[in-house]
């Protein structure tokens, strides 16, 4: 022992030799500042990168949804014959070279037409303003979305919350339920129930995705509940004699939250997809109104000549789709109780 | 032990739970023991044993397969109105095992402890609430500052002296230990004995103790029952059941505890349970007095056996 | 003896975000061969880690060790690379965990799991390391090891498990075992058994241990030497005999105070106050001085250093400076001072 040193060699103030006073109510500070659980995952989302950039991606994309619409002087559905299939122009960002008004091949249809207005993203073969379309189908895909994904949160979280709380036959039956529609292939009931409107509008459209979609979500609940159901705090407060209401409300759902939200935030896109999807096969919104998806599925057609008018909502709808996947995963990570100490 | 009170009688209790098709496990197999006012019930036991499941099912957390706890001459699994099971929550409380599991990590520790004030409407406004709580706290030892805290930020000790606050808040009777101390530091499980004993003297608390660690369980109870395989093998006095063992499953885990005493440990002699001693081809085993109130699970050869090796 | 193991001045440090927790604050002990050194202390004292240092464990880049040496027969494991590490551990130096469950993997047979690392390290073929294994399950008393090597971890119970464990870590006949609470999440039967094992292997192969363990019983019953953790240092370290019969530091006493003996009944149990200090600021002076009962001025203003009690016997509080008052000690530690004189007389016998 090399630290240990002789005693006579120290010499210290014998006034540090008094006995300290000991006050042992003071040993239970804490020193550390107060965190609630909902500071602390927010704290470490900002920290994740990719979470903090798909965030500042989403409010980007979310704000053209909500403004570039109301702000265009154009309609999304107002069409002009003369000016179809304009490449895209846009107002000092054409200085660069790029969005100049002119095609592949360097020419300026913009001049050849004698058109003297600004079509940011060009316009489509009915010669209405993509730029005002693509966000106007942003708005629409982000509202699909978040109608899938509420619908799906509402019965999901009760469907599974029922069945893992109550347990027993009740769990038994509702689980062989879900089990069944899982076994019905997911595409042939959505196209199916969009079949049975004449005319898919955003309503049907998102409910055809709830149609199976909440089976994931509920069973995410149920996984939760079964195992938070037996956690001392909830068997504590039963023995206290919490009635049902109090259980789900204040100790389950609580604690259940982290996972539903990440799921809901991996709904959102998904469901976006999916209606893309649909809309390449067809069943998607019907024109004049358009969703990202409709729109790339119309593009696609000319992409050969006017590469633009896919390659724009592309863009979008996969940004859109990589900022939520982003930021849920972050919410994921920022959640999870087994990264906390 | 005749002026003393009956609180809770445990008659022929019995839990088993199903696992698969015709697979029971027997987590309780027919006990029964009675618990006075006043006093602290040790019950130890490996894990496995039963002995925690028998606490969960004298609270009613699960329902018993068959058989009574009667508490205070009231039956705690018959059918109850919600005033009558309102009442018995009241009364019998329980501490838990894990302290970081046993808070909810999403409540303040102000709403942890009120929850029993809550439930049961025992303040009449927000004022009386929290001075309910304040007092709770520094009942067992913590300050009024943490009360706006939320569990994770606190340590094990002082977590599981929260749970006991929040055990407190509605004035029980008859608590239920399950474990108390077992995820504690050993400077903390003394804070943790020593409040529950000063509570005990203070409220006259009558305690279920439940626990492994057989020298805290000696310490703190009055009398001890030892659970082998959903069973109660032997109950004594405790210094009787650490002085004069009986049944050899006791013996064997008596012989086993390490203590903190380097000399006694390099000349510890470990006896090893065998249960193949015991021939109960004959006779199904039942819990005999061997000698006033030192009871051992036996056969009736095996009764006039131990009877002769004890006579004291 | 030969020295085995040194570790000089470790400082382990982990960056959360909260800060800066300072785990390890300046660690020495040595370990010699065949020798049984049991570190106590309680959840967060940075006995783990300590142990974690020294098997190159440390989770990167959340931990780093700060400043320290560790000589590993005269190699300081601190500054190697990972590829030098990766052949210190599992084959001089093997670690066996607390949950035997976490520590083996389900979808492997348990002879394919202990061979793996006679075959990576040794080279041997897998006939003679079928040999060997079996005989290592049997040397951890497996009864049947010729069947039990094509058995998967879950037909194994609880205790049987451990055992599978240790077999695996002796297979490459290392010289340093560190067990961190290898018996804690185990009943007290089989717990004594795993003990006994662990002595009967240390007399068989001269295998040097570290034991971590909170469970001063425990300690009493495997270790030689003891070294006794708080807040980040060792602040008393000797034989068993001298820790357990004549300790020195306030926080031995408490520790040793609050454990209920066979005949203490009914009186308050001696308990230590309040909750370990948070080591993001690790207090100025003795760390343990908030809660220390007998603590001086001192302690609260200058780090102790170690004071030597006797040859083997060292401790870090000021009232073993001369100048210190007398202080009395809990009635339990006075106790444990005849207990002692006790212990030398049979040893006499």
């Amino acid at each position: 022992m090399d630290k240990a040193q002789n005693e006579k060699q120290l010499k210290i103030n014998p006034e540090l030799f008094q006995p300290a006073e000991y006050d042992p109510s003071k040993v239970e500070v804490i020193t550390r500042p107060s965190l609630t659980f909902w500071k602390d995952a927010s704290r470490r989302l900002l920290q994740n990168r990719g979470a903090t950039f798909g965030l500042i991606l989403l409010t980007i994309i979310l704000c053209f949804a909500l403004f570039a619409p109301i702000f265009s002087s154009y309609k999304y559905s107002d069409q002009n014959l003369r000016h179809a299939k304009l490449p895209p122009k846009m107002p000092y960002i054409e200085k660069l070279g790029v969005m100049d008004g002119k095609d592949k091949d360097g020419f300026d249809w913009y001049a050849t037409k004698k058109v003297d207005k600004y079509y940011y993203f060009g316009t489509d073969d009915l010669g209405r303003d993509q730029w005002t379309r693509i966000w106007t189908g942003a708005r629409i895909s982000l509202l699909i979305g978040l109608i899938a994904a509420s619908v799906d949160l509402l019965i999901g979280v009760m469907y599974g919350g029922i069945s893992g709380y109550y347990g027993g036959r009740l769990d038994t039956i509702m689980q062989r339920l879900v089990e069944v529609l899982m076994g019905v292939p997911y595409l042939i009931v959505v196209i199916l129930f969009i079949l049975l409107f004449e005319e898919p509008g955003v309503l049907t459209i998102s409910l055809a995705m709830v149609v199976t979609g909440w089976v994931s979500m509920s069973r995410v609940v149920r996984g939760q509940i079964l195992k938070l159901k037996n956690q001392e705090y909830v068997l504590a407060s039963r023995t206290l004699g919490s009635p049902d209401g109090r259980l789900i409300f204040k100790h389950l759902l609580p604690n259940v939250m982290g996972p539903i939200i990440v799921m809901t935030m991996f709904t959102i896109p998904s469901a976006i997809f999916a209606e893309a999807f649909l809309s390449f096969i067809g069943l998607g919104i019907k024109p004049p109104l358009a969703s990202l998806g409709s729109l790339v599925s119309d593009g696609y057609k000319s992409i050969r000549t006017y590469p633009h008018l896919m390659m724009y909502p592309a863009l979008v709808i996969s940004s859109l789709i990589l900022s939520f996947n982003l930021v849920a995963d972050g919410l994921r990570d920022a959640l999870d109780p087994k990264m906390r100490k | 032990m005749e002026n003393k009170k009956v609180l809770v009688e445990v008659k022929n209790l019995k839990q088993y739970f199903n696992v698969g098709k015709g697979n029971t496990v027997k987590a309780i197999d027919d006990i029964t023991f009675d618990i006075y006012k006043g006093e602290t019930f040790g019950l130890v036991g490996e894990s496995g044993s039963g002995k925690s499941t028998t606490g969960r099912t004298i609270i009613r957390l699960y329902d018993a397969t068959s058989g009574n706890v009667i508490y205070n001459g009231e039956d705690v699994h018959g059918k109850k109105s919600r005033a009558q099971l309102k009442d018995l929550n009241r009364k019998i409380q329980m501490i838990f095992q894990d302290p970081y599991a046993s808070l909810n990590p999403r409540m303040t520790v102000a709403d942890i402890i009120a929850e029993g004030i809550d439930i049961h409407g025992l303040a009449k406004s927000k004022e009386e609430r929290m001075k309910m709580v304040y007092d709770l706290l520094e009942t067992v030892g913590l300050n009024r500052e943490h009360a706006s805290r939320y569990p994770h930020e606190f340590s094990g000790g002082q977590r599981q002296r929260i749970g006991i606050a929040r055990a407190l808040a509605v004035q029980p009777e008859f608590i239920i230990a399950d474990e108390p101390i077992s995820a504690l530091d050993v400077s903390i499980q003394a804070q943790v004995v020593n409040l529950m004993k000063k509570l005990q003297k203070e409220k006259g608390l009558t305690y279920l103790f439940i626990a492994h660690d057989l020298s805290m369980v000696k310490y703190i109870s009055d009398r001890i029952g030892v659970m082998h395989r959903g069973r109660i093998v032997e109950l004594a006095n405790s210094d009787d059941l650490y002085a004069n063992p009986i049944h050899p499953y006791t013996k064997s885990l008596l012989s086993a505890i390490p203590l903190p005493d380097p000399n006694y440990e390099r000349n510890r002699k470990r006896v090893v349970y065998d249960p193949t001693v015991h021939d109960y081809s004959k006779e199904e085993p039942v819990l005999r007095e061997v000698k006033e109130g030192h009871w051992v699970l036996c056969s009736e050869d095996e009764f006039s056996k131990y009877k002769d090796e004890y006579k004291f | 003896m030969v020295k085995l193991l040194e570790v000089k001045d470790l400082y382990v440090s982990f960056f959360t975000h909260a800060g800066e927790v300072h785990a390890v604050r300046g660690v020495d002990f040595e370990l010699k061969k065949g020798e049984t050194l049991a570190i106590v202390g309680e959840s967060g004292s940075g006995k783990s880690v300590t142990t974690k240092a020294v098997m190159g464990l440390i989770p990167k880049p959340s931990g780093l060790i700060k400043k320290g040496e560790i000589l590993f027969e005269g190699k300081d494991l601190a500054k190697m690379k990972e590829s030098e590490l990766q052949n210190v551990r599992g084959k001089e130096i093997a670690m066996i965990f607390q949950d035997p469950m976490t520590s083996l993997n389900p979808t492997m047979t348990i002879g394919k799991q202990i061979m793996e690392g006679m075959i990576k390290h040794q080279k041997v073929s897998k006939d003679a390391a079928l040999k060997k294994t079996i005989e290592l399950l049997d040397l951890v008393g497996i009864p049947q090891p010729e069947l039990r090597v094509k058995q998967y971890p879950h037909q194994f119970s609880g205790g049987m498990r451990q055992r599978v464990v240790i077999a695996m870590s002796l297979a490459c006949n290392p010289k340093l075992l560190i067990a961190d609470e290898p018996t804690t999440a185990l009943d007290v039967t089989i717990q004594a058994q795993i003990l006994e094992l662990m002595k009967d292997i240390q007399k068989k192969t001269g295998v040097a241990i570290i034991f971590i363990t909170h469970d001063l019983g425990v300690v009493a019953n495997v270790a030689d030497r003891v070294a006794v953790m708080y807040a980040g240092k060792i602040i008393e370290t000797g034989t068993v005999d001298d820790v357990f019969y004549n300790p020195q530091h306030p926080y031995t006493w408490g520790l040793l105070a609050s454990m209920p003996d066979m005949d203490s009944k009914g009186d308050e149990l001696f308990s230590i106050a309040g909750t370990p200090p948070d080591l993001i600021a690790p207090p100025k002076g003795d760390a343990f001085a908030a809660r220390n009962p007998f603590a001086l001025k001192a302690d609260f203003e200058l780090q102790p250093p170690m004071f030597k009690v006797s040859n083997t016997h060292y401790a870090s509080t000021w009232l073993l400076h001369p100048d210190a008052p007398e202080i009395t000690p809990p009635d339990a530690v006075l106790k444990r001072r005849n207990l002692r004189t006790k212990a030398g007389e049979n040893r006499g016998k």
